[in-house]
């Protein structure tokens, strides 16, 4: 039977972030009612490029993919229409956005870069799988921003 | 420059109706467009959803699809095209900065991306992708290197400069990789072997082991992994050469993710790789599933459709919630809905067999008791959650036997009964939910009225029904105020044609709303509605939206030899034309073959009896595009013994027939259909029939109507008039004999709207629309008996979805 109670969505945040020159700039967080897939919450991420939710005492609680990283290239139609495109690294200008779901005690945002895993200098064995737990690479610290709790 | 060279002028949703939390919303915003080039934008808005929406795999997945344009007017027309890349030279004073020659090269348009994300968000915060459009012929994009979070793309009007879009949903929407196999093409270094580690996208990978490649389920046993190694070993150069596969074979093709050799793409060619190319199987399956997920219960389909008189218009989605529009170009049939719109403003409204709207905010609803409610959307006007004290409110009773009901404005509703008269109602209770009445409801206004298909009104006293011949008749009621029996001159005068197959709702003032099989809502203005005439607002029909799918008719169900429950939906289902979904067969079950029986009872509920006798409930959430998506609870046991039935009918409404061993017709009724629960109605089963034994193939179809083939091979037509009770109360007349020769037939399917599918001796699927079907009269619609499929003889059990 019809109800009229209207049930509250899950507590998500919108974040925009520019990156220029290699500097990343939080240009705006906003709650946002949407379902956004879980935080990787995985010790050693895969390389690439992460916005982790960080608590006070500054654990990762939790974090998303967003890149492979912070440079700002592009992808460039291609000369002839219909055929592929390029990459084109440039005067490192970047934009995106994110949907984060916000845990109990986050209060910054921290953009991280993930590096490769350190390796013994041989390729990869044609035919090889490769271990669920890879050994983490390194990460940096790109960025930190204080979550907005009012409107989280 | 920026922001001080022009403003923002709104933001409209021009494509799609999808609630924005469960919809790929594309957000487009216009850059370089004067205050009045603003239609250029649109067009372009138009054209991109349009190419869209007929790009595999998204044409299956149009109702997850929402298009909002962000109307922006520039200072200046046009883009920057600085001289030192070879444009020319021009410069312009636009909101969004879009420059051509970024690095360099010309055809590098760009834009700044972070305003038009902060605008994007601002305008529509649910928002998937971004995407700016540029107003100029120069071709020229850009879009993001990878990664999954969402980076707008910017593009030309140029021909083919929207490829970058259709490739940038495939990073931004769904996470995908570039498949082409270098970064910035010729004389590159450092791009030659990629870096340890599998890639974390679905559509690249740097293992060649077959066990554990990501889709390994798209690869077939006997092709060679690697497919296509780079010949350079070196590494050097990507793989020069044309493939040495067929077109379209998945395998593992060396060269992707930007490098030259140790990762490998699913196909030779794909969207991801080469722009326009197509995507490729792997791509589908990742958009499909993403989008499937985003999709509501039910398939995406709705379950009910209406329209009130004040520019709104309501649905039930298939997950139960009750949906707010409102189209606010609802007088000239634009595409322009409120910005908000949809707006989920009740829940649980799927228990509800009709609801359709009164005037002033009032709903109805009759639910499974036959009992008829009242509700008053107080937050009609914004689409808030708002409701009137005494809501669900009991207003009548009785109502469930009726045929069709609808509300015909100040208060008046109609129904047709089983003998086919129209009958009136005042509620004067309608201003509070008060069961209160008008002297005279009940009143017989009208006879005959059980021919007419679809019956709805159009507002002071007009109403118009829809026959078996596709026409739509106009009549106007002038006894409305006192229930009597009196008509204007020229009632029943055709005013359309091919109105057939089309759900229909409207709002008054002569606009009427139809959803045809492709789901798109097309708008008509009737203008001779006061009188009768044949003229229509010009431009009728227009379409005013897409994906507005209810759940589907032409569904069949098919057990194949192996045990797997195929799905077909047949979208020539109304005309019997040879038009089937896209995919059909799908495969949604496995294991279904050791079931007695199995029948289809309608909103995707299945019953099968197993080997022990326990009848099972199922119910297919994913009918309506063939997906593997089922109810939670699918596969309970809501019944036990029923392995002694001879066969199991399933009539509508949770109503269940079995033919014993005796012949005894017996009537159930399913109180736990719509979850899957063990609860049935009082008192059954009841004996409804008797003599059933001889017959050969037995089928239920909508309204109480059960189809029968006697020895002789003649096909008897009956109609339970005491179905909703399980008295022992039939049509006048029936069994009727409505056709000659079904003797030979291996299958019979019944479907809505007196449609019947047979398999005959060599294994054709026929398709049939008994125009007769409301009194049991020997009328076919044109082209009974057409085949529509074949080699159908190899199914073990045949069921209508619908």
């Amino acid at each position: 039977m019809p109800t009229f109670t209207d049930t509250p969505s899950g507590r998500t945040v919108r974040l925009v972030i520019a990156v220029q020159d290699g500097q990343l700039s939080l240009v705006s967080q906003a709650a946002v009612q949407l379902d956004a897939p879980p935080l990787d919450a995985a010790a050693a991420p895969a390389p690439g490029g992460y916005l982790e939710l960080h608590d006070e005492a500054g654990i990762a609680l939790g974090r998303v993919h967003v890149g492979a990283d912070f440079d700002g290239g592009m992808e460039v139609v291609p000369e002839q229409p219909g055929g592929a495109p390029a990459v084109l690294r440039t005067a490192g200008t970047d934009a995106f956005t994110v949907v984060v779901p916000v845990p109990d005690g986050a209060v910054d945002v921290v953009a991280v870069q993930v590096g490769l895993p350190p390796t013994d200098g041989t390729d990869p064995v044609p035919g090889q799988s490769f271990s669920a737990a890879p050994a983490p690479g390194a990460v940096t610290e790109i960025a930190r921003f204080r979550l907005d709790q009012g409107q989280a | 420059m920026g922001t001080s060279d022009g403003r923002v002028l709104g933001t409209t949703p021009f494509y799609g109706s999808a609630p924005r939390s469960r919809a790929l919303n594309i957000v487009l915003l216009g850059d370089g467009f004067r205050a009045n080039e603003q239609a250029a934008f649109d067009t372009a808005c138009n054209d991109f959803l349009t190419r869209l929406e007929g790009t595999p795999p998204f044409d299956g997945l149009k109702d997850t699809l929402n298009g909002f344009r962000v109307n922006v007017a520039s200072t200046d027309s046009g883009a920057d095209d600085p001289a030192a890349a070879g444009g020319t030279g021009a410069t312009a004073n636009t909101y969004f900065d879009a420059t051509f020659g970024a690095g360099g090269v010309r055809r590098a348009l760009t834009s700044n991306t972070a305003l038009a994300l902060q605008v994007a968000a601002a305008q529509v915060p649910e928002l998937s992708v971004a995407m700016v459009l540029v107003n100029s012929s120069i071709y020229g994009g850009t879009g993001a290197t990878g990664g999954t979070a969402v980076r707008p793309a910017t593009f030309s009007l140029a021909p083919q400069a929207a490829d970058i879009g259709v490739h940038e949903l495939g990073h931004s929407g769904f996470g995908l990789a570039d498949e082409y196999a270098y970064l910035s093409g010729a004389g590159e270094t450092g791009q030659d072997r990629h870096p340890a580690g599998e890639p974390r996208e679905p559509n690249v990978t740097t293992t060649t082991n077959r066990a554990s490649l990501k889709w390994a389920w798209a690869v077939a046993a006997g092709t060679p992994l690697p497919t296509m190694s780079n010949p350079d070993a070196t590494a050097a150069t990507e793989d020069p050469r044309a493939s040495t596969v067929a077109a379209g074979t998945v395998g593992l093709f060396e060269g992707a993710n930007h490098f030259h050799s140790g990762a490998y793409r699913p196909t030779f060619s794909c969207t991801m790789k080469v722009l326009a190319a197509g995507f490729c199987p792997v791509c589908t399956a990742v958009i499909k599933n993403r989008l499937g997920q985003l999709q509501t219960p039910g398939g995406g389909a709705l379950r009910q459709l209406f329209a009130a008189d004040d520019s709104l218009v309501y649905s039930v989605a298939g997950n139960g919630d009750l949906l707010w529009y409102r189209h606010d170009g609802r007088t000239d049939g634009t595409f322009r809905w409120s910005a908000d719109s949809p707006r989920r403003v009740g829940v649980g409204w799927d228990g509800l067999r009709h609801v359709f709207a009164g005037d002033a905010g009032v709903l109805y609803a009759i639910n499974d008791a036959g009992d008829l409610l009242w509700y008053r959307h107080d937050g009609r006007g914004d689409g808030s959650f708002r409701w009137a004290a005494g809501s669900g409110n009991k207003v009548g009773t009785g109502w469930g036997a009726l045929r069709q009901v609808f509300a015909g404005g100040d208060g008046v509703l109609y129904a047709v009964n089983e003998s086919g008269d129209l009958l009136w109602y005042g509620h004067d209770g309608r201003t509070d939910g008060s069961f209160r009445w008008a002297p005279g409801s009940g009143n017989k206004v009208g006879t005959g009225w059980s021919a007419l298909r679809h019956l709805f009104s159009g507002g002071a006293g007009v109403l118009y029904g829809v026959n078996d011949a596709a026409e739509l008749l106009w009549y106007r009621h002038e006894g409305r105020k006192a229930g009597s029996f009196d008509w204007a001159a020229g009632s029943g005068s055709k005013v359309g044609t091919g109105w057939g197959g089309m759900a229909v709702l409207t709002s008054g003032g002569g606009i009427i709303y139809g959803v045809d099989h492709t789901r798109d809502l097309q708008w008509y203005r009737h203008d001779g509605r006061t009188d009768g005439s044949f003229r229509w607002a010009p431009g009728a029909p227009k379409r005013v939206g897409n994906g507005w799918g209810l759940v589907a008719d032409g569904l069949i169900y098919g057990v194949a030899v192996n045990g797997d429950l195929n799905w077909y939906r047949h979208d020539g289902h109304v005309d019997g034309s040879f038009r089937w979904a896209t995919g059909s067969p799908k495969r949604v079950g496995n294991g279904w073959g050791g079931l007695q029986h199995l029948v289809s009872a309608g909103d995707g509920v299945l019953y099968g009896v197993d080997g022990a006798g326990d009848l099972r409930w199922y119910r297919h959430e994913g009918r309506s595009d063939g997906t593997f998506r089922w109810a939670a609870g699918s596969g309970n046991k809501v019944g036990t013994g029923w392995g002694g039935m001879k066969r199991l009918l399933a009539g509508k409404d949770g109503i269940l027939y079995g033919i014993d061993p005796a012949g005894d017709l017996l009537w159930y009724r399913h109180e736990g259909r719509s979850d899957g629960t063990f609860r049935w109605a009082d008192g059954g089963p009841r004996k409804v029939g008797t003599g059933w034994g001889g017959l050969g193939q037995v089928v239920a179809a909508a309204d109480g109507v059960l189809y029968a083939v006697n020895p002789g091979g003649d096909l008897l037509w009956y109609r339970h008039d005491g179905r909703f009770d399980g008295s022992f109360r039939w049509a006048e007349g029936a069994p009727r004999k409505v056709g000659t020769g079904w003797g030979g037939m291996r299958s019979l399917v019944a479907g809505n709207d007196g449609i019947l599918y047979s398999v005959n001796a060599a294994g054709d699927l026929l398709w049939y629309r008994h125009d007769g079907r409301a009194d049991g009269s020997f009328r076919w619609a044109a082209g009974s008996g057409a085949k529509v499929g074949t080699r159908w003889d190899s199914l073990t059990h045949l069921v209508s979805g619908s």
